[in-house]
């Protein structure tokens, strides 16, 4: 975290608490460093998202995910909570979402500097065809909540055929590497694409500062 | 080679790499003198910090402390406040300080950078220091610096004033005009009026210096001091043996600067800097939890024309509405449902703009309502009272929610009007119209005559009841735990008074009733807001407040009128006093679209006085607000005692900037000269145009990036 207790003390004693039912993430936020406060507010008594119990999730296997962005630690199960099309939205259950079209990330929610949408149709079609070039075009938010656009041109290659660890089994997938260059960023992504064409596992960037998520299916 | 004198930006990137560097308008490694101003130990350069910075500088040697907020406006503008103390010291022409005794002062610079460095050519700065107040500092100065290779940097420069006071020589400006040739005796009567028949006057001298960054982190500083302190070693308070100053600066992390030197052949010094800059945000975005993505009708279902209201009852459409909408900390107010559209009326609760509550209107409506309704209009209300109407195609929301260049292109799509009548809407009663909450306050009064820092804190509590959404009585107490407040510390006036006073609320209407009020908002018509407040308005004064506000949503300006009669309370406040008062103004607001808002309140404040208000405030994106104004009014500097006339300095800190979470929780702040009683306005919650803003094209503008968000 970029906070410092400091920064958080500050912020507490601007705050308040009340009856109002709208949350104080002051408080959200200061019951991260004094477990105290967590008790005294609530904050630490949230019920875990629902949805995620091993029940749930064994029952309907394919309504699952394992997704990582590493700044926030270790893989954590993704619940698919909207399908419009050929698009699927997965909320993770440390909070935030991610929105695929045709597996490709086009939108991340609650990581921060999330990439606000993308247009990547040329990469599956690449992806399909066995490789290929294709062009992007990806916003994000900046820090006076403008629209920063990006424009990369990317090459997919193959890279053969290994064995992916998909969390709880393993399956032998082919590999595709996708390299982005902008004016000022490069990327690479990595895809695996199983015998029927299916992407098993995607490392796909999202920002600068959010980094890269891991998606695995179950 | 990179430069030496680079900027230590902030910012890791965890993963993805950085393929290219950018060129940066702004000067790089700006570090800060003794005065708290960019140079370099006590004189100053003429490199800029980028737009936005401020820095605060804690400056401390032989006799000074100096305590300084620096703040660069534009590219080029820099002002500074400075509130300083000098032991042993009195000003030219008034007896010698009793021993022991600490004079402080407040102190105004500003400085304008003219030229960038441009080939061999140099930067140019041209300076006004404590051009504001009684003048201890006072002095102006030119000054030329140049950055050579990556490490060095040198300047030089020309000083009038006090940046005279040591080797000076007959001013080159005595060629234009022989009323260069001297410098007028200061007259500093009570402070804080502009000394501008001295300025650039009398003798001048040369100043400059040379900086070495021989690390990132490290610069070394040498410098030829043109500022004799004269009175000061005058009254023994300093002994300066040589005009030559050496120093070094270090920064250990981005925005933090320690600085120590050996200053004038006589004395250690230590200085230190916290520099920030609002337009870096600490996490870009924020950490919103993540909205209900946009539901897109599949096949025909786009093609309903008529809603199914079997299938799909209002009443449990309104439910599912209020409840999709309560989780995104918005409260459902009143809707109106047909075949082909729907209308929406709600209170945002959590989001610093309201461009981000109507995406996320926007996406619940596409959730929970059925196919046939097409056309959304979204209805945001502040204080019960609709402030604007933004109309939205749904198939423009399936069709941009995830595309690159969707969030312009919604942008364009909608039209935002006036909000529409009440005819036809069905009103959701609050399920919870009593509202109490707890919270600390903290009353800090900065930098007066006597006292650098005086505060009052305690706990406030508060409450309120809407007996209707836009009728709510409200009211606070509040019990100070811990106060240094001083009861009379502020001299009197001829003036009736009507904030000098304010220690005595303080103590003695501790525990008091702190305001209970009454308050209406309405639109009376087109493009028009009201509020009538009637009630204990404030500390000190209780009666009848009326606002009238003119304010069309696509416009950059308005126009209001507020009209006051009140009556000053009892210091305990439990009654009233004898003094009334009708009191009030006309105001004119406009937002240059760059940035920069601006006021004029023209009216009768509540001593009695005529005058005007001036207001300028550099307004981020991101909601931060920094800005200052004066009061001029038709009270003498005289009758207005110490400072002259009202003026200040505010500030205003979004609370979501700081946690990274939603909230439209602020933090203001006003720091001004001692609240006097000349100029002084009625404190009244609710003022118009603070409120209705938000729902404004500008504002609305200003937040965009935030609609899919």
């Amino acid at each position: 975290m970029k906070y410092s207790l400091f920064a958080t003390l500050s912020a507490v004693l601007l705050a308040g608490c009340s009856s109002n039912v709208e949350r104080n993430p002051v408080f959200d936020l200061a019951a991260q460093f004094i477990p105290a406060i967590g008790a005294v507010t609530g904050a630490e008594n949230r019920p875990a998202a629902p949805g995620f119990d091993p029940a749930d999730i064994s029952a309907n296997p394919s309504n699952f995910s394992l997704v990582q962005v590493p700044m926030l630690g270790d893989p954590v199960a993704a619940r698919l909570i909207s399908v419009s099309g050929r698009t699927q939205t997965w909320l993770a259950q440390n909070g935030f979402s991610a929105t695929y079209r045709d597996e490709i990330l086009v939108a991340t929610r609650g990581l921060g500097e999330d990439l606000i949408a993308a247009t990547a149709q040329g990469t599956r079609a690449a992806i399909r065809a066995g490789g290929g070039s294709a062009v992007r075009v990806h916003d994000r938010i900046g820090n006076q909540n403008e629209i920063l656009q990006e424009r990369f041109t990317c090459q997919i290659v193959s890279a053969g055929v290994e064995d992916i660890n998909l969390g709880i089994r393993t399956v032998s997938a082919t590999k595709y590497a996708e390299t982005c260059r902008s004016d000022r960023t490069q990327f690479e992504n990595s895809y695996w694409v199983d015998g029927a064409g299916r992407i098993m596992s995607s490392l796909q960037f999202i920002t600068r500062d959010a980094g890269y998520l891991r998606r695995s299916a179950l | 080679m990179a430069s030496r004198f680079k900027s230590r930006a902030s910012g890791v990137s965890l993963i993805a790499i950085c393929v290219a560097s950018f060129a940066t308008a702004q000067d790089q490694g700006v570090t800060y003198t003794f005065f708290g101003t960019p140079g370099l130990l006590e004189m100053p350069t003429a490199v800029a910090p980028a737009e936005g910075e401020v820095a605060a500088t804690i400056g401390i040697f032989g006799p000074y402390q100096r305590n300084s907020f620096t703040y660069q406006v534009t590219d080029r503008l820099s002002a500074t406040f400075r509130y300083g103390s000098t032991d042993d010291y009195s000003l030219p022409g008034f007896n010698p300080p009793r021993n022991g005794n600490v004079y402080f002062d407040r102190s105004f610079d500003l400085r304008y950078k003219i030229t960038d460095q441009d080939g061999w050519r140099p930067s140019v700065s041209v300076g006004l220091q404590d051009f504001l107040g009684t003048g201890q500092y006072g002095g102006e100065y030119v000054v030329a610096t140049r950055t050579i290779g990556d490490a060095f940097r040198v300047t030089a420069g020309l000083g009038w004033g006090r940046l005279a006071s040591a080797g000076g020589f007959d001013n080159p400006l005595g060629v234009i005009s022989s009323s260069f040739e001297d410098r007028p005796g200061l007259d500093f009567g009570l402070g804080g009026e502009v000394e501008a028949n001295q300025f650039f006057r009398g003798d001048a001298a040369l100043f400059g210096g040379v900086e070495w960054s021989v690390a990132d982190d490290w610069v070394l500083k040498a410098e030829y001091s043109s500022d004799a302190n004269a009175r000061e070693e005058q009254l023994g308070s300093i002994d300066v043996a040589s005009p030559l100053n050496f120093g070094a600066t270090w920064t250990p992390r981005p925005g933090v600067q320690l600085s120590a030197a050996y200053l004038y052949g006589s004395e250690i010094g230590l200085s230190g800097t916290i520099a920030f800059n609002p337009n870096n945000r600490p996490v870009d975005g924020g950490f919103d939890s993540p909205p209900v993505p946009v539901m897109v009708r599949q096949g025909d279902a786009a093609a309903a024309l008529s809603w199914d209201r079997a299938a799909d009852p209002q009443d449990d459409l309104r439910a599912q509405l209020r409840r999709g909408l309560s989780r995104e900390g918005i409260s459902l107010e009143a809707f109106e449902f047909s075949d082909r559209a729907a209308r929406v009326r709600y209170s945002n609760n959590r989001y610093s703009t309201e461009a981000q509550a109507m995406g996320r209107v926007a996406r619940v409506m596409t959730d929970v309502l059925p196919p046939s309704m097409e056309t959304f209009t979204l209805e945001p209300m502040s204080r019960g009272i609709p402030i604007s109407a933004a109309t939205i195609q749904r198939r423009d929301l399936e069709q941009f929610e995830l595309q690159a260049g969707g969030t312009q292109a919604m942008q364009d799509r909608i039209a935002l009007n006036d909000a529409g009548s009440n005819q036809g809407l069905t009103v959701v009663p609050d399920e919870d119209p009593f509202f109490w909450g707890i919270s600390p306050f903290f009353g800090v009064t900065l930098f007066d005559g006597d006292n650098p820092v005086r505060a009052n804190y305690g706990v406030r509590l508060s409450a309120s009841y809407e007996l209707a959404s836009n009728l709510v009585v409200s009211g606070s107490i509040r019990k100070s735990l811990r106060r240094n407040l001083s009861v009379g510390a502020i001299s009197p006036s001829p003036l009736p008074p009507v904030r000098r006073e304010g220690g005595r609320y303080a103590v003695e209407g501790d525990g008091g009733i702190q305001d209970l009020s009454l308050a209406y908002f309405g639109r009376p018509g087109e493009d028009l807001y009201s509020r009538v407040s009637v009630g204990l308005l404030e500390p000190a004064f209780g009666g009848v407040s009326t606002e009238l506000l003119y304010n069309p949503v696509n416009t950059s300006w308005a126009v209001g009128g507020e009209l006051n009669y009140v009556m000053q309370r009892d210091f305990d406040l439990w009654g009233f006093q004898d003094y009334d008062v009708v009191t009030g103004h006309v105001s004119l607001y406009y937002d240059f679209d760059n940035g920069f808002h601006s006021r004029v309140d023209v009216g009768r404040y509540l001593a009695g006085d005529w005058g005007a208000t001036f207001t300028l405030d550099r307004e981020f994106d991101n909601g931060w607000r920094l800005g200052g104004y004066f009061t001029l009014t038709d009270v003498s500097a005289e009758e207005f005692g110490e400072g002259s006339f009202d003026k200040g300095i505010r500030l205003s800190v979004p609370l979501d900037y700081i946690v990274s979470t939603p909230t439209r929780r602020r933090y203001n702040n006003t720091l001004s000269s001692l609240s006097r009683d000349g100029g002084a306005r009625l404190r009244v919650s609710g003022r118009l145009y603070e409120e209705v803003r938000d729902g404004h094209a500008n504002d609305l503008d200003d937040g965009w990036g935030r609609f899919w968000r």
